[in-house]
């Protein structure tokens, strides 16, 4: 299992000083930063991972990720949702360790399940099975939020220590 | 006879660490569940109090304003970005080169929350809204908005950013009113 990437990004903590609630600046600059050493572009990201694990402190916050990181344009969340591709099978899968509300937000000890769940799944050592994501680009990340949103990581993992990420196969 | 707020802390604490020392003698651990009953707690045995106190030497002309009934702004000589809360120095050009503002009030309300489940300290208070407006000037005001009904507040409406004085404590602060319209 390689550490392929890290982004790491802060922002303003006072919420009036930030141009918009509609997102994180410090996650998506973090992002950025994450897709850049990998070869990315920001854009239409839910392709290249098998899988991901997201931090959802709050129902919006969840939303307000797959839009930062780039999964889904802005505004486009909550389709992802509606239409279950962040579910086993979908798109993205996301969250399948039930996220962070399921697991009760331990801090800091969220951020360690994060990287033990992106590497169990790509492993494919899950259980029980029925949470097991499919793997096929051997690419997962996880994103990881403090503070008021303030600061973020963006840690991407994959099976290969070389290259950049492929496309997923269409299903 | 109504306790001060003060004693009323004082009073909770005083209970709770005397349930506390009960626990301990009686079972010889400092451990109790938590307000649900659901988990086990260790509380400490020792106490730790902490009041901050931070320097405003560089923005007192701020809190000399409220006592004039007015709000300030610092704004950027070089660059003309406000700062509120003002700020002695501006962290694009690097600089101290600030004025003093008198900030127009005349808002426009971006979001707002209200405020039902509170900490000790903010126990006494009725639920309250905290809100944030754009002013007129092009930054934004975060403060409390003081309305009868948290039902009638609506993003888009128009406020006006006052100085009042926070009761029961008394202290200076500032808020935002409804403008009616
Ligand atoms: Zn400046």
């Amino acid at each position: 299992m390689w550490i392929r990437s890290v982004g790491v990004a802060t922002g303003t903590a006072n919420l009036s000083k930030r141009p918009d609630f509609i997102g994180l600046d410090a996650a998506y600059q973090a992002a950025e930063q994450a897709f850049k050493r990998i070869g990315i572009e920001h854009k239409d990201t839910w392709k290249y991972f098998d899988v991901a694990d997201v931090h959802d402190c709050f129902t919006i916050a969840e939303v307000m990720a797959y839009e930062d990181l780039g999964f889904v344009e802005r505004g486009m969340g909550i389709q992802l949702v509606r239409n279950e591709q962040t579910y086993k099978g979908g798109l993205i899968p996301v969250n399948l360790d039930g996220g962070l509300k399921a697991k009760g937000h331990p801090i800091g000890a969220t951020g360690t399940s994060m990287a033990v769940e992106m590497t169990k799944q790509l492993r494919q050592g899950v259980e029980p099975r029925d949470r097991q994501a499919d793997i096929y680009t051997g690419w997962a990340l996880a994103h990881n939020v403090g503070g008021t949103g303030h600061y973020a990581y963006v840690t991407i993992y994959s099976l290969d220590k070389d290259g950049s990420p492929r496309v997923k196969p269409k299903r | 006879m109504v306790m001060s707020l003060e004693a009323r802390y004082e009073e909770f604490w005083r209970q709770s660490i005397k349930q506390l020392n009960e626990v301990v003698k009686a079972t010889g651990l400092p451990i109790a569940p938590d307000e649900k009953g659901q988990y086990s707690l260790w509380y400490d045995v020792r106490e730790m109090r902490l009041r901050f106190s931070i320097s405003v030497e560089r923005i007192k002309r701020f809190f000399e304003g409220l006592r004039e009934g007015k709000v300030y702004a610092t704004r950027c000589r070089r660059c003309g970005r406000y700062y509120f809360p003002p700020q002695a120095d501006c962290p694009y050009c690097k600089a101290s080169d600030m004025d003093w503002v008198e900030v127009s009030g005349e808002g426009e309300l971006l979001t707002y929350t209200v405020i039902n489940t509170k900490p000790l300290t903010y126990s006494h208070y009725p639920d309250y809204v905290v809100a944030i407006a754009r002013m007129r000037e092009g930054f934004n005001v975060l403060a409390w908005l003081r309305v009868d009904d948290p039902k009638r507040v609506r993003v888009g409406m128009r406020v006006r950013l006052q100085v009042v004085r926070r009761e029961p404590e008394g202290y200076l602060t500032y808020e935002f009113v409804p403008v009616e319209q």
